[in-house]
């Protein structure tokens, strides 16, 4: 099999998305996602790795990242680059699993599980269409006032926590995650948390205990934006209603940082994200930074990095979750990984997503049930771009050939 | 409060001699403009400035520069990348550096806290003229068959006669230089194995050179994260009996506990990296106590702001710090600015291949390099601007994002 033409896809609703769909001489079409500042993931693919590509076997994966990783000059650090290098290894995966008509997590290994819980991340669907550089949803005042849809998630948790705690235990969710503390950080950039503002932030987490009790989990989300003392104030604070995780106190920029806090709480604290290859969690696993560790398949070099991430976390025995709120193949990714790897225990999820976004743009989602999700049983990654979506005047396709 | 000059336009340059620079031109306005530069894929480059930090660049008062560094980090895939978004970043710094010495009318150098030394001592990195070069392939250089394009073809030279070469810098009042002979045999086993034969045929020009001209003349070994450290370490014992000035890029930067194993296994000094980007990434070098010298390009660790934090924060840590060259020329002038100031730089890295060559076709001046060290004019901001050549060449392409 040959690799006969790579086509990146954009939509101009969803400026933050880029997808990657490898074209071979057999028919098949792999796919792969990335997202976050998508223009030079996109320019990357196409004038970098796409020449590169055109005219090799689609299943020499190891091989193929290997070039492109050498093609890209790059350390072990989130880039335009590596989020290039990971749509198109999971596109690659994709092919692989076509090609012996097996599920990823099949030909990854096979699985330990064939479902997992998962939890749902607490933003609105407006949240997928911004870039991600403002405070992760809570930084201008329309975006507090103006509804969305029917998961509108962000302000149900901002104003009436223990109602959408209620309604997700109704769909058989049992954990959540909300970053009500993100609102206070830029009238500071991040340097000081009032006392007030502490205790403001905490009301969500009130409100949900009041509500459910403990009959679910909360999971509080940082984003990295403050400075150590101001974490370590609110992470005092939290003890109080006892979130599963704190993720993201502080950015993987400093990994020493991160185990101060760790060692100055009891709860779990969670990292991180950001983070491109399996080097790169090496110094915050060895130093004890962190008790679980959270990867994104589309920024840590697609499944090739992100099962090395995982067996990693294994071998020092933390156990790893897949990230999303990002876009529908990375979570199809997650899925696939969390079958595969021993230290899976959740799949992140946004509803709001997943409803009202991810449907029109792929043509199947993952099956979930009683907060629950099922492996995968499509060959591949289980999932394509919709005919509609790709016919749409918003969508941007370019071809390179060989 | 003066009144803040607003960038205006934010223009990028790409020439089809030059495919892997990128080239940034910013204008404010009070009808200022500096310039800046980044190495490295460039494509990606130019769709992040101007998607991206365009949108938030404009309109902004060009003299914060601090405030425009934290703000574009945010957007950067990682903090210590040194991705496209890092890359970029640098060269938007470096202009803004060059814009901000042109509206206070002062040299960068003064900007920075003015010199520490009129002029720093150079070594020779002995790259031939085609590095980043838009050439087609010929005989690699070594080869037999090889045709040296001029007197600088200095990596040929380095393979086929280094005594010659070192005997030629010497004359020109170098007094160190740096070669990576090993480098030709990593490709047979991607760097992780080198035989006893290779490893010979590698140490033979540090052999011969420091036989022929002992202390006259230093040689570092550029090692370029090519090997795995065994294959790293077999190579730094091999080439020790000739003094080497230092081991550089020993393995590869993503594992900093592996350099620093390197370093412990060697009384040479170890430097690193210009493969490295930001002060968190430095951090952690200097805290694993990984590297003696502290190497960084401008062009991608994330512009002189970045720079002069890191060679700071190396100061406090003891660590000297060495400029990395052989990318572009507007780097290179940023470098030595850089150089003249900080209290804890001692050497900066030049090509005179590229100085007598290509840089000159790019920009109207660069700094002086004479008797093995270098200076520069006292020029507002980096003192140096785009040719005429340059900018009515029918190679080049200009993208635009103004207001």
């Amino acid at each position: 099999m040959r690799i006969t033409r790579v086509e990146t896809v954009r939509t101009g609703n969803i400026p933050r998305w880029v997808w990657v769909r490898v074209h071979t001489d057999s028919g098949i079409i792999g796919l792969g996602e990335s997202t976050g500042v998508s223009a030079p993931t996109e320019a990357h693919i196409r004038t970098e790795l796409a020449p590169y590509l055109i005219g090799k076997d689609p299943m020499q994966v190891a091989e193929l990242h290997e070039g492109m990783q050498s093609r890209s000059r790059i350390g072990p650090n989130g880039s335009a680059e590596w989020r290039a290098i990971s749509a198109v290894d999971i596109a690659l995966w994709d092919i692989v699993g076509q090609a012996t008509n097996a599920p990823i997590h099949q030909a990854l290994g096979g699985r330990v599980r064939d479902s997992i819980p998962i939890y749902n991340t607490c933003a609105d669907w407006r949240y997928a269409v911004r870039s991600g550089s403002a405070a992760f949803g809570l930084s201008s005042p329309t975006d507090h006032e103006t509804p969305s849809g029917k998961y509108d998630d962000l302000q149900g948790f901002l104003n009436d926590a223990g109602t959408v705690a209620e309604s997700l235990l109704n769909e058989g969710i049992k954990a959540m995650k909300i970053w009500p503390f993100d609102q206070f950080v830029s009238k500071t950039n991040g340097q000081h948390i009032s006392a007030e503002d502490v205790n403001k932030g905490m009301e969500p987490f009130r409100k949900i205990r009041e509500r459910v009790g403990n009959k679910i989990e909360i999971m509080a989300e940082l984003h990295g934006m403050w400075n150590i003392p101001s974490i370590v104030k609110i992470v005092n604070a939290l003890e109080e209603v006892e979130p599963y995780w704190v993720e993201d106190v502080i950015t993987a920029d400093n990994v020493e940082g991160l185990r101060q806090v760790q060692e100055r709480t009891h709860l779990t604290v969670l990292g991180n994200e950001t983070l491109a290859s399996a080097e790169a969690y090496l110094p915050m696993l060895s130093n004890g930074a962190i008790r679980i560790l959270m990867f994104d398949t589309t920024f840590v070099g697609g499944f090739t990095e992100a099962r090395k991430v995982m067996s990693l976390a294994e071998a020092h025995k933390v156990p790893a979750t897949p990230h999303d709120c990002n876009g529908p193949v990375n979570l199809f990714a997650g899925i696939h990984l969390c079958m595969h790897a021993p230290n899976a225990f959740i799949q992140e999820t946004t509803r709001a997503f997943i409803h009202e976004v991810y449907g029109r743009v792929v043509d199947r989602l993952p099956r979930i049930e009683n907060g629950i999700v099922y492996a995968p049983e499509d060959p591949g990654i289980g999932t394509a771009l919709r005919e509609d979506f790709l016919a749409d005047p918003a969508t941007v396709i370019t071809v390179v050939e060989g | 409060m003066a009144k803040s000059p607003r960038i205006v336009k934010i223009e990028t340059f790409r020439h089809g001699e030059h495919p892997g620079l990128v080239f940034v031109k910013i204008h404010t306005d009070d009808g200022l403009y500096g310039i800046g530069e980044t190495p490295g894929s460039a494509e990606p480059v130019h769709a992040f400035i101007h998607a991206d930090v365009s949108e938030y660049l404009l309109g902004k008062d060009a003299c914060q520069l601090d405030l425009h560094w934290a703000s574009l980090a945010k957007m950067t895939g990682g903090m210590r990348s040194k991705g496209a978004e890092m890359r970029a970043l640098s060269a938007i710094d470096i202009a803004l550096w060059d814009l901000y010495g042109k509206r206070m009318g002062q040299p960068t150098y003064n900007m920075l806290g003015g010199l520490s030394r009129d002029k720093i001592k150079v070594y020779a990195t002995c790259a031939g003229y085609p590095f980043y070069l838009n050439r087609t392939k010929g005989p690699k250089a070594g080869s037999a068959d090889f045709v040296p394009a001029g007197p600088y073809d200095d990596e040929h030279s380095a393979l086929t006669d280094p005594v010659g070469l070192a005997e030629s810098l010497h004359a020109e009042g170098f007094r160190a230089m740096k070669i990576w002979p090993f480098s030709q045999f990593a490709a047979k086993t991607n760097g992780q194995f080198i035989s006893a034969e290779d490893l010979a045929k590698g140490t033979e020009p540090f052999r011969l050179i420091h036989e022929a001209m002992g202390d006259r003349m230093e040689i570092a070994v550029e090692m370029g994260q090519s090997w795995n450290l065994p294959s790293a370490i077999k190579i730094a014992q091999a080439v020790t009996p000739f003094k080497p000035m230092w081991f550089e890029d020993a393995v590869q930067m993503d594992n900093l506990d592996a350099l620093a194993q390197f370093r412990k296994s060697t009384n040479i000094p170890t430097i690193a990296s210009e493969n490295v980007s930001t002060r968190w990434s430095f951090r952690e070098m200097f805290v694993k106590q990984a590297t003696d010298i502290c190497m960084f390009d401008l062009g991608w660790v994330g512009g002189i702001s970045e720079a002069k934090r890191i060679a700071t924060m190396a100061e406090s840590f003891g660590i000297p710090i060495a400029p990395h060259d052989c990318v572009g020329p507007i780097a290179f002038m940023a470098d030595v600015h850089l150089s003249l100031n900080v209290p804890n730089a001692f050497i900066q890295e030049t090509v005179r291949s590229f100085n007598a060559t290509w840089y000159k076709d790019i920009v109207t001046a660069l700094p002086k390099v004479e008797n093995g060290y270098a200076s520069v004019s006292d020029d507002p901001g980096l003192g140096l601007d785009f040719t005429e050549k340059f900018l009515k060449s029918d190679q080049l392409t200009v993208q635009v994002s103004e207001l």
